[in-house]
């Protein structure tokens, strides 16, 4: 039988059979187009599996028309009606593909193909679908018997139904593109089914079946739909591979064998390499990645990932975030590895700009405390003075008083007692001299504590030496040198600044209980600006545990006193904007200097 | 100038307190002291006096209860103005001693005070000083004395430069009022020798040249002269000056430096000058 069919001499070729096989065959071409076209998409399949249909309907027809052979056009005809059996649920299921509702209507698609597996079966057994062979002037053609007939229905239902889907689609789209797109189908399938003239002659109706011209256009059409607009918006595998090369982080797949097998654009743009180059390639050789962690992924722990250093182009390294996940085959057995990658070297860079701010900020943060912490200090310190102050101002002026009245009544038994007795005489110089001690304490109180804003003028540094000088009782044994070497003047408020050169220069004579050399002087502090006074006496020294405290108010070492005469020299001088600083060696002698400034 | 009118007197002394027990001793020790004293506790009361009895000069605190010592100093000054008026306080600041003397006191003293000091004043005070005037010319030299006399002073001329020096032994000078251009020897020289034998002692230069005589005046004037008059003189300007001069000598046993007066500005700019230093006392008492 195969024999007779396949030989060649058993076919004479007419332009019924010629034409009907051709536009079979390019059916099948347009169809497998398509599938490539549609990346092997669902749709694409559909409509691929619609054109063999269609293809070997054609094919089937044109070859037993071209067959004299009763015998063989049977066995052909028989063939292409198992073709035809299931157009209607091919058409349907591509109308439902494209109308994207395939989902819903599952039962619908399930009926349809039980519907033609049974016609298609049904057409082996005779005297069912197909009854006898006609013979026409072109040649042998089918006979419908009773199961052919409710075909026909069957067909005019699903036709009915996927025209409306179409219309419906067509009428209900927003998108240009979608609208386009149902209008060529339906266009298309309305030029389609008019190939439904083929059914008279098998009904009898001596009809030249030129269904298969109208397949042309329903060819035409429905390729340059797909070309223009194609069947489906977006398909999985489309947009598996849009994503995976548009996708910002690197992908790179790998086999058991840690073979590159897939790299995405980002990967490449990553690695600063060719696909290429990076096929076939090996993981390892590529990164340096830890045996744990793949490890980790080979048991299928997902969202396992860690930050690696990642060689790129032109030998610089990026900072990247890989995660690896285990691919699984059919079996679910790992069939491979997936790197996604991301580049972070921007974030790494941003986390330790972040991180050195932080440090930053944490050790100005300190320094602001630790100078908010002196200011504080500094705030108490001159509180406790302002305090001091208040009381020692009321204290002492109210002491004024009595020291006055009771120096007064000293002078006057001191004249009117003339003939008294030695001892009363030194009781009364004994009670005098105490008046003029107790007097001093609250001058030296009352200068510490008076807070009055300078007024600074200008003051020749030589002539404030001198005027300062001049208000001091020098005793015998003290040897003043005044060394000025500068004729600037300062600019401070000379009455404070002379109340601290008083201060410094009675200091220096106490320290010189015996005798000594006091040397005044003044300099040019040259680039700093300013003048430099300088007051260094002969005397004991002080001793270094001493040196930090001596401008502290209340500090003393000597019998008499209460400590302020140096916390008074401090505040003026730093008031007038000034500094004092000290050096002092024990047994030598100590050496004030004090920096007052100049105009600017 | 008063004191020297009442020569023979004693000197009335005002003391003015609100601590009763400080007059009480300022004026006991007055009264031993020789000097009459009388009281006062409120500027008000002192203001009182002042103008029912002539003082010779007043002591008084400046921190009292009503009219503090500043306000009755401006009382007392309407009463009687050339009155020397001396101020103490137990607070006395820069700033009450600047504003106390702008009001015309001759010093402020910060208590307690130095007895001592007060007494030297007022025996300055009392004492008659008198004025010698060298001058070649013997018609000035008589019209001055004239001049000087009508105003209560006591004056000795000289037209002998090379007696100059006898007559500062007699007596106490107040002042020397010397003209600067003299026959024979020049007058830079009688200055020289009275600065070299008493360099305290003011001398008041008179020149009839303005112009030729700058140098020798700049010089005399760098020597130690007090300050530089032309003629014809100005009365009231060597009233004035002679006043001033006495006035910085009471003021300098209080404390004050002397300073010789500008040139060329008028005598008074001394009050001024004066008005800026710093109350004084306190180095020297102890």
């Amino acid at each position: 039988m195969i024999a007779q069919i396949i030989n060649a001499a058993h076919y004479s070729v007419t332009l019924y059979a010629a034409s009907s096989m051709l536009v079979g065959g390019a059916i099948a071409i347009l169809g497998t187009f398509v599938l490539f076209k549609e990346h092997g998409s669902r749709v694409g399949l559909v409509f691929w599996t619609l054109t063999l249909c269609l293809c070997l309907w054609l094919v089937g027809f044109g070859a037993a028309a071209a067959s004299p052979i009763k015998i063989i056009a049977h066995w052909w005809i028989r063939a292409a009606f198992m073709g035809v059996a299931f157009i209607p649920s091919l058409v349907l299921l591509l109308a439902l593909e494209v109308a994207q509702r395939t989902h819903m209507s599952m039962k619908l698609i399930r009926a349809s193909i039980s519907v033609s597996t049974l016609i298609c079966v049904s057409v082996y057994y005779p005297n069912l679908f197909m009854t006898s062979l006609y013979h026409y002037s072109w040649g042998y053609y089918a006979k419908f018997g009773p199961l052919g007939i409710a075909y026909l229905f069957y067909f005019g239902g699903v036709t009915v139904y996927v025209l409306r889907l179409y219309w419906t689609g067509y009428s209900s789209s927003t998108n240009e593109k979608r609208k386009k797109r149902f209008q060529g189908l339906l266009i298309a399938h309305s030029l389609g089914y008019v190939a439904a003239v083929d059914f008279f002659p098998a009904l009898g109706v001596p009809i030249y079946p030129f269904g298969y011209v109208m397949i042309v256009p329903f060819l035409v059409i429905t390729a340059s739909v797909i070309v223009k607009y194609k069947l489906v918006d977006i398909t999985p595998a489309l947009a598996a591979e849009q994503i995976l090369e548009t996708m910002q982080g690197a992908v790179i797949a790998v086999d058991l064998e840690g073979k590159i097998r897939v790299v995405n654009r980002a990967a490449r743009e990553m690695l600063g390499r060719e696909q290429s180059e990076l096929l076939n390639s090996s993981m390892t050789t590529l990164l340096d990645i830890a045996p744990e962690f793949l490890a980790c992924a080979h048991t299928g722990n997902h969202g396992v990932s860690r930050d690696i250093r990642w060689p790129a182009r032109s030998g610089l390294w990026s900072e990247v975030n890989i995660a690896v996940t285990p691919v699984t085959g059919g079996n679910k057995s790992t069939v491979g590895l997936v790197y996604v990658a991301y580049d972070i070297t921007e974030r790494k860079q941003a986390e330790r700009s972040i991180k050195k701010l932080n440090e930053e900020l944490e050790f100005k943060v300190q320094e602001r405390t630790k100078q908010l912490m002196d200011a504080q200090d500094e705030l108490v310190r001159r509180e406790k003075l302002a305090t001091l102050g208040q009381l020692a101002g009321t204290v002492g002026h109210e002491l004024r008083n009595p020291l006055g009245v009771m120096s007064n009544a000293v002078y006057f038994l001191q004249t009117v007692l003339t003939g008294a007795d030695e001892t009363t005489k030194e009781y009364l110089g004994i009670i005098k001299s105490e008046i003029a001690a107790a007097d001093r304490i609250v001058s030296e109180l009352l200068d510490a504590v008076r807070t009055k804003p300078p007024h600074p003028q200008l003051v020749p540094a030589e002539g404030l030496i001198r005027m300062s000088l001049e208000k001091c009782r020098i005793p015998e044994g003290i040897n003043v040198e005044v060394r000025s070497e500068t004729q600037r003047s300062v600019l401070i408020d000379h009455h404070q600044v002379k109340q601290v050169f008083i201060n410094l220069i009675n200091n220096a004579v106490e320290a010189m209980p015996n005798g000594g050399r006091l040397t005044l002087g003044a300099a040019d502090a040259g680039d700093g600006g300013g003048v430099w006074f300088i007051f260094k006496d002969e005397g004991g020294g002080i001793d270094p545990a001493n040196r930090e405290k001596i401008f502290q108010p209340l500090f003393t070492t000597k019998a008499r006193g209460i400590g302020l005469g140096l916390a008074v020299v401090k505040n003026l001088t730093e008031a007038n904007g000034g500094k004092i600083s000290v050096e002092s060696e024990l047994g030598k002698g100590t050496t004030f200097s004090v920096h007052l400034p100049v105009a600017s | 100038m008063k004191g020297e009118k009442m020569v023979e007197n004693k000197l009335n002394i005002l003391v003015v307190d609100d601590d009763r027990r400080m007059v009480r001793t300022i004026c006991d020790i007055l009264k031993i002291n020789g000097y009459e004293a009388s009281d006062a506790y409120s500027g008000e009361e002192a203001a009182e006096k002042v103008s029912a009895v002539t003082f010779d000069c007043v002591l008084m605190d400046i921190k009292m209860p009503g009219a503090g010592g500043i306000n009755a100093l401006q009382l007392i000054k309407g009463h009687a103005p050339d009155l020397p008026v001396i101020l103490m306080s137990a607070y006395a600041t820069e700033d009450v001693a600047i504003e106390a003397k702008k009001q015309g006191a001759y010093a402020v003293l910060a208590k307690p005070f130095d007895v001592q000091m007060v007494l030297s004043f007022l025996s300055l005070l009392r004492r008659e000083e008198s004025i010698l005037i060298v001058d070649d010319d013997p018609l000035f030299c008589k019209t001055l004395t004239d001049i000087l006399q009508s105003r209560g002073c006591r004056v000795q001329s000289e037209h002998d430069p090379g007696k100059v020096l006898d007559h500062m032994k007699e007596e106490y000078k107040l002042v020397v009022v010397l003209d600067i251009k003299l026959g024979d020897t020049k007058g830079l020289d009688v200055l020289k020798a009275i600065r070299k034998k008493y360099p305290t002692k003011p001398v008041l230069l008179v020149t009839g040249y303005r112009d030729e005589m700058t140098d020798s005046i700049k010089k005399g004037l760098q020597i130690g002269a007090y300050t530089c008059l032309y003629k014809p003189l100005p009365d009231e300007a060597l009233i004035n000056a002679i006043k001033e001069i006495r006035r910085k000598k009471l003021c300098a046993v209080l404390g004050e430096a002397f300073e010789n007066a500008p040139v060329a500005q008028g005598i008074n700019a001394c009050a001024s000058e004066m008005s800026s230093r710093a109350v004084r006392g306190k180095n020297g008492q102890a």
